[in-house]
């Protein structure tokens, strides 16, 4: 996995640099790529984000990065985490603007329902019904650390997807095809989070 | 359904750990803040807070690099703040490794650098310190690293806050500092039924049954910071209290 080469988007949506660190940790090579022309160098792309759905599309596609991701889907395996999960879907609550819409799912606001429950969601929560490759090595309703206010749905049966809940059932995780989203912070998630992390590098790895 | 979380808050002054009583720092603590943070997270902590205390801002780039070099290694949540006084500053900490900002001053004296580091980061990242103390039998909230009132009470603070839009509250009563005691909890409860966001309790802890006290009172979080720097597998074993005692916290375990 040592030649393996991850490009992490970079689109002004903060917080990557604990993306890097855990990288680095793992030891793979990672480098930030904000130019849609490079993603085909990458062995497999990682879209981080924290903030707002409309800003995120806004800012990709700004950079030329909506096209760019679009050309290279299907050809490279790829990790949306947190917001980043949220824009490969087609819409959400939280905007107008259109998501990539990869991923037959929408994004909608957290339901503050019960007694007790507070948004945004944050800390560690249980992660149902994992799926392989991408949690391989970690056992069934491990924990996982999520901080945010709106949530993925699927009515996808096709789909790959683990659930959680908080108020409600959500989606926080789903593969298709190479294409892969967290709800959670796999990067701020210790050793569970590093092994997801690992095996979506062996991912990259198997596909180069 | 969220877990409750235990968070060692490591409190720092010119690079070094020291020890928190009332609000002054005398001790420093043998060890720095990579050994503590290390251990902490072995010993399967959910969140850390690290707390720049210097005597003045000139101590904020200490601060900074104190995190790059701790955050490289840290794999769970980690909040940073003390002397966020500037734009600038706020987001050199989150490009630092940081995932949350502490704002304690600031929310009094400069909202508008709140509402910007709100805009730019999202509400999630921001993190409302509130001190408080009892002034002729009253709570009275107190910024400036406890030193000036602003003459409210804490309860009515935290709902402005909560207005203000900031992401979680952390709630201290500096009377409690180090007293061991543990928090204050009638107004720990009354915050934490008042607010629609999350609320850490810190501040007096001595015994387990401190932290059970504080998610009793309703907090999302408990947090302390000196007895966990003096307990070996400190944080493991709080963990293991909590769980045995029907607390939802994330399984204590020795994480390597």
């Amino acid at each position: 996995m040592e030649n393996t080469c991850i490009g992490i988007v970079d689109y002004d949506a903060g917080n990557i640099q604990s993306v890097m660190n855990a990288l680095d940790y793992i030891g793979v090579n990672n480098y930030l790529v904000s130019d849609p022309d490079h993603l085909a160098n990458f062995d497999g792309l990682i879209i981080p984000g924290v903030g707002a759905f409309d800003d995120a599309m806004d800012s990709l596609a700004k950079k030329g990065l909506v096209d760019g991701l679009n050309a290279i889907k299907g050809k490279k395996p790829i990790l949306g985490i947190c917001l980043g999960m949220q824009i490969l879907c087609h819409s959400s609550d939280e905007g107008i603007k259109a998501g990539l819409g990869w991923v037959n799912a929408r994004v909608k606001k957290m339901e503050v329902n019960k007694y007790n429950i507070k948004i945004p969601h944050m800390g560690w929560n249980q992660v149902n019904h994992t799926f392989d490759p991408l949690f391989d090595g970690i056992p069934n309703s491990s924990d996982f650390y999520f901080v945010h206010s709106f949530c993925v749905v699927t009515e996808d049966s096709e789909l790959l997807q683990c659930e959680s809940e908080h108020g409600g059932v959500f989606t926080s995780a789903f593969a298709k095809d190479d294409i892969y989203g967290v709800q959670f912070h796999p990067e701020k998630s210790q050793d569970h989070g590093l092994t997801l992390l690992s095996n979506f590098i062996k991912v990259c790895h198997g596909k180069k | 359904m969220v877990k409750n979380r235990l968070i060692a808050s490591i409190i720092v002054r010119d690079g070094r750990v020291v020890q928190s009583e009332q609000f002054k720092h005398t001790n420093v603590i043998h060890y720095d803040a990579i050994h503590a943070i290390d251990n902490f997270t072995r010993w399967s902590v959910d969140e850390i807070v690290l707390i720049n205390v210097s005597k003045d801002s000139s101590g904020q780039k200490k601060f900074k690099d104190l995190l790059s070099y701790v955050t490289r290694k840290c794999f769970v949540p980690i909040t940073a703040g003390g002397w966020v006084n500037e734009l600038d500053y706020g987001l050199s900490l989150i490009s630092s490794g940081s995932d949350k900002i502490l704002i304690n001053t600031a929310l009094y004296e400069n909202p508008q650098l709140v509402q910007k580091l709100i805009d730019r980061l999202g509400k999630q990242c921001i993190v409302a310190s509130i001190d408080y103390r009892y002034i002729d039998g009253m709570p009275i909230v107190c910024i400036d690293r406890g030193q000036q009132s602003i003459g409210i009470d804490p309860v009515s603070w935290a709902n402005q806050l909560d207005s203000m839009g900031v992401g979680e509250i952390y709630l201290n009563c500096i009377d409690r500092d180090g007293k061991r005691k543990g928090y204050d909890l009638s107004i720990l409860s009354d915050v934490c039924h008042t607010v629609s966001i999350p609320v850490i309790a810190f501040g007096g802890v001595f015994r387990w049954k401190h932290l059970l006290e504080g998610i009793q009172a309703g907090a999302d979080a408990v947090a302390a910071a000196n007895i966990f720097h003096y307990t070996e597998h400190a944080t493991k074993k709080a963990k293991r209290f909590l769980k045995e005692s029907g607390v939802n916290i994330r399984e204590p375990r020795f994480i390597n």
